[in-house]
């Protein structure tokens, strides 16, 4: 199944949000939002691996193609093989959401 | 609005955080402030304390050591930009003819480090594991690899901020570092090692402004004042795909150039906010001193070295003389007035006659101040 994720929608000029704002639109300042569930589908903008962290991890920053950029942990943890500009998508591990590259894009 | 000139400097050294209270380091850098302009602390009629991680209320406690005087006072938190922004309300209070006599003093000590985003209610994916090193080493490979860059032109920021740290008597980081070293300093977040991020410890720094009317009642030196040409604050616009330290920076700088009249290209000395290196190499380029994709072209043939085209963190930046976050504004307003009075003995940048200062803060808020040799 696909990964979604729960963002937001402003009602009055169509920005979406992850995470939701909830409270006020950043683009436009409308007080109402309604929930939008959003693919866990983008690009990877760019990526970076902790080396102080034992094991290592990789947090990447993702364009989703539902509009916001968001991060998220990307696998593999280690970083090897990960792409600029590649596609990413979405995965389930335990309580979290991790992207990792799709198949047809790794190195 | 009228001019406004700072007209005394002083500063705790930075150093790591230790059993010193912040009353003593603040006490310490107000009263060289004070000597520095020959003024007595009865002549100084507002205060501005910044500071981000000391508690509410420590502006009377300080300040009550100098002789309690009555005079309004409040701490200013602006995140990393406290500091500069406390120097900020102190210039907005001269320029709008509220005051002629008005000390900004920075000081910190690493109490607590809140996490902003929680308290706003806000969830994402990486919560803490996206810390401040792991943000700019996001923009770090983004950039690298846009412009085929090798990571070691990052080390060699740190090796320039460092080297300019070891000739400043008030830096945290006193020794000079070869590249090896900074490359071998241990990990950290790729492409970043260990010293090319910030150390957060304690200090203070102060600077006190004036009205020419307080120049002329107090009968100060108004050959060694400097003027504050502009003074510009911003925060960041709805989010975009595109990198937004670097739009709020060039916004910000802009105003503020615009505001004194000038073009990048008539500074001589900036210090700006570099708590990881790939910040230095992004603000040039913001702030016009190099073409877009240039910043690591122009560093290697030494452009921002003191003595080449414009010194770039002179003081040693917050890689070098360090990030206690309420005093680095400040001490950046510190070190461009030393620089312009030709007061910064080993690391005097030959001709300094317009500087500007820059820092921005998490949230995210820019603050920039252009300072000049106007006095005859």
């Amino acid at each position: 199944m696909d990964v979604t994720l729960d963002g937001d929608r402003c009602t009055a000029c169509g920005a979406v949000f992850f995470p939701a704002l909830r409270w006020g639109c950043e683009r436009c300042g409308a007080a109402a939002l309604e929930p939008a569930v959003l693919d866990a589908a983008g690009t990877l903008l760019t990526y970076a691996t902790v080396r102080l962290a034992d094991p290592p991890y990789t947090i990447g920053e993702i364009a989703l193609d539902a509009g916001p950029v968001v991060r998220a942990r990307l696998l593999p943890p280690d970083g090897a093989g990960l792409r600029f500009d590649a596609r990413v998508h979405g995965v389930r591990t335990d309580e979290d959401v991790c992207f990792a590259q799709e198949a047809d894009d790794r190195a | 609005m009228r001019d406004v000139h700072v007209v005394g400097v002083g500063l705790h050294p930075y150093g790591r955080a230790s059993d010193t209270p912040y009353v003593a380091l603040g006490v310490h850098a107000v009263r060289q402030a004070l000597a520095d302009a020959g003024l007595a602390w009865t002549a100084v009629q507002a205060a501005y304390t910044g500071s981000a991680l000391l508690p509410m209320g420590i502006s009377r406690l300080m300040y009550r050591h100098l002789g309690a005087t009555g005079i309004p006072m409040a701490q200013v938190e602006n995140a990393s930009a406290s500091g500069s922004t406390a120097v900020r309300q102190a210039w907005l209070d001269i320029a709008g003819g509220h005051h002629d006599v008005v000390v900004a003093c920075g000081v910190d000590k690493p109490m607590a480090l809140p996490m902003p985003r929680e308290a706003a209610g806000i969830t994402d994916l990486v919560g803490d594991l996206a810390f401040p090193a792991v943000h700019f080493a996001l923009l770090a490979n983004r950039y690298l690899h846009d412009h085929g860059l090798d990571p070691e032109v990052l080390a060699r920021v740190a090796v320039k901020n460092h080297g300019n740290a070891a000739r400043n008597p008030n830096a945290q980081r006193r020794a000079p570092r070869t590249l090896e070293e900074v490359l071998d300093s241990g990990p950290l977040v790729d492409p970043f090692t260990r010293l090319q991020a910030c150390p957060i410890g304690e200090g203070a720094a102060a600077v006190i402004l004036a009205s020419d009317a307080g120049i002329e009642r107090l009968g100060l030196d108004r050959g060694r004042a400097v003027t504050i040409t502009a003074s510009a604050a911003r925060s960041e616009l709805a989010a975009e795909r595109e990198n937004f330290d670097v739009a709020l920076t060039r916004a910000t700088a802009a105003e503020a150039l615009a505001q004194a009249g000038l073009t990048p290209a008539d500074l001589d000395i900036v210090e700006l906010h570099e708590a990881f290196t790939i910040e230095e190499l992004l603000y040039v380029e913001a702030l016009g001193l190099s073409a877009p994709g240039a910043a690591a072209a122009d560093l290697l043939d030494g452009a921002f070295d003191i003595g080449g085209r414009v010194a770039v963190n002179a003081s040693g930046g917050l890689i070098g003389m360090g990030h206690p976050i309420g005093p680095t504004g400040v001490g950046q307003v510190c070190e461009i007035t030393a620089q312009l009075r030709g007061e910064a003995g080993d690391r005097q940048h030959p001709g300094a006659t317009r500087g500007l200062a820059h820092m921005v803060g998490v949230g995210a808020v820019c603050v920039a101040h252009v300072l000049e040799r106007t006095a005859a």
